[in-house]
């Protein structure tokens, strides 16, 4: 079965930001979190799966079909929540889902009510006097409601309260039940992926600097502890970002296992978190 | 496509109710102006299709609407078919509301405004300045956006305006090409003037090619407007 989305050698100039060589894929049934700083390229990624912006190279595959070339099938197959909720801020919800549904063949009245019910959205309500929280849970009412099998979600969480954080996790992984659909989920919150990610795409400057299973990624990648003899040259090759205080440093190695092998017993090797990681590629270059 | 006309319908139906309102109370004042009745009205067309793009500005629903099982090509589509709706359905409050004026209310003043407008060359006319204006408007709109289209069109309206009666001065004086167009008849009534220019042509080509002509200009002008659109829009990143 091909993969729910197959992203290869995509590439963007912008002139001052440049998006590079982006390959990644998705397999259907999984949630992969697009993790990285802001103004690391996410939203450039997933604009350029829903074709808003033109790609200079590359290709952007979803269930086997071009995202170009069959456009409006591809689209009509995703559910998508942009960063920001952005509707006509003076009509009801209910006017607003009219605007909507009648573009998806496969719109579920039924299930888009089950969801404001679910979601306590007061249909008659204007969307400008709604919270930012109600506005993304709108949102993803509507993303849910025509059967999609690829839900995209650009930031869904950022600004958000915990609550609201926790149940829409839970209605992303109940979404992926049916071994059809995937999630693919980006976001700055890495805490949000470790809960329920099963791909992690790291993207920095425009690159992507490694998409794997999160298993493998919390499996293999490390923080080092210890003294400043840490940094001797023949362990500099292990790591990929250090931190280092004044008796202390501590480094980013991708490969737990090798840097067991080759380090003294007293320094300390401990998993890597996701946030450990972003940090550590982002910011862990230089001194403290 | 519909389903785009009816977005924007849902967006923007109050304000073009207000719209068309204002044009109704404008031209129930006895003025005796068929040029400006002409020009509110117009005005008023161009202002039902601002209506929705600047809701869709404000809300930057662009966005939205792009990331819905759409082509970009059908987007643009959709909006020229709303300018023919708006197109229509102003020319009905117009035409329908100066009629209804003109049989109900006697007063001498309507009889001189609203007669010509409800003629042959009164629709003509209407349908020519409409379409020139909304055809020219749309593929700045697509291509510089709202606030810089917008300036960009009013600006090159006023050049065309310019340019027109400087041709009209060095046609008529210089060269003596034509007797003089913008007489004092002319800039007294001008609508009356305009609307004079559509009657000769009728009379020199008759009324049956002359309506060909205005619908071929008519189509021509929609056509080319709808291609540089699309081609603007398909570039455009949202």
């Amino acid at each position: 079965m091909e993969d729910a989305l197959e992203i290869n050698g995509l590439a963007k100039d912008y002139g001052d930001f440049c998006l590079k060589n982006v390959t990644f894929s998705l397999p259907r049934g999984y949630i992969m979190g697009l993790i990285g700083p802001n103004g690391a390229g996410k939203t450039t990624v997933i604009k350029l799966i829903l074709n808003l912006l033109r790609r200079d190279e590359g290709s952007v595959n979803i269930f086997g079909l071009d995202n170009l070339t069959s456009e409006v099938e591809v689209k009509s197959r995703i559910g998508f929540v942009h960063d920001m909720p952005i509707f006509y801020e003076h009509l009801t919800l209910k006017k607003l889902k009219d605007t909507v549904a009648p573009f998806y063949l496969d719109w579920d009245e039924m299930a888009f009510h089950r969801l404001i019910e679910e979601f306590d959205l007061p249909l008659g309500k204007r969307f400008s006097r709604l919270s930012r929280g109600m506005k993304m849970k709108f949102a993803l009412a509507l993303a849910l409601s025509h059967r999609a099998d690829l839900l995209i979600l650009d930031e869904p969480t950022s600004g958000l309260d915990p609550v609201f954080r926790r149940e829409l996790l839970t209605k992303l992984s109940a979404f992926i039940q049916d071994e059809r659909k995937s999630v693919l989920f980006s976001t700055h919150i890495t805490s949000d992926l470790e809960r329920i990610a099963d791909f992690i795409t790291f993207i920095h400057n425009g690159e992507v600097v490694f998409s794997s299973r999160r298993d493998e990624v919390l499996e293999k990648w490390a923080v080092v502890k210890g003294g400043p003899e840490l940094l001797a040259e023949e362990n500099r090759s292990l790591f990929r970002g250090i931190r280092r205080r004044e008796f202390v440093v501590q480094a980013l190695t991708a490969d737990r296992a090798e840097a067991r092998r080759r380090l003294p017993k007293d320094i300390l090797i401990e998993k890597a978190s996701l946030e450990d990681i972003m940090f550590f590629l982002t910011r862990g270059n230089g001194h403290a | 496509m519909l389903k785009l006309c009816y977005k924007d319908y849902l967006a923007g139906r109050w304000l073009w109710l207000g719209v068309a309102v204002l044009f109704i109370l404008y031209i129930i004042q006895p003025m005796g102006q068929t040029i400006l009745i002409m020009a509110f009205g117009t005005l008023a067309v161009y202002g039902l299709l601002a209506v929705t793009l600047i809701y869709e500005d404000q809300g930057r629903t662009e966005t939205l609407y792009a990331s819905l099982p759409l082509k970009r090509r059908t987007i643009v589509r959709g909006r020229y078919l709303l300018s023919g709706l708006i197109l229509l359905g102003g020319g009905a409050v117009i035409f329908g509301s100066a009629a209804l004026i003109l049989a109900s209310l006697k007063a001498p003043a309507y009889g001189k405004a609203l007669s010509p407008l409800l003629s042959a060359e009164g629709i003509a006319g209407y349908f020519l300045a409409t379409v020139f204006l909304l055809s020219s408007f749309l593929p700045l709109y697509y291509r510089f956006g709202l606030g810089r289209g917008n300036l960009l069109y009013f600006s090159g309206l006023f050049a065309f305006l310019l340019a027109v009666a400087g041709l009209e001065r060095l046609a008529s004086g210089p060269l003596h090409l034509i007797s003089p167009l913008f007489t004092a008849d002319f800039l007294g009534d001008p609508a009356r003037g305009f609307l004079g220019l559509i009657g000769s042509a009728r009379e020199t080509l008759g009324p049956f090619l002359s309506f060909i002509f205005v619908l071929s200009l008519l189509s021509l002008l929609v056509l080319a407007s709808i291609r540089l659109s699309t081609r603007f829009y398909c570039r455009k990143e949202l």
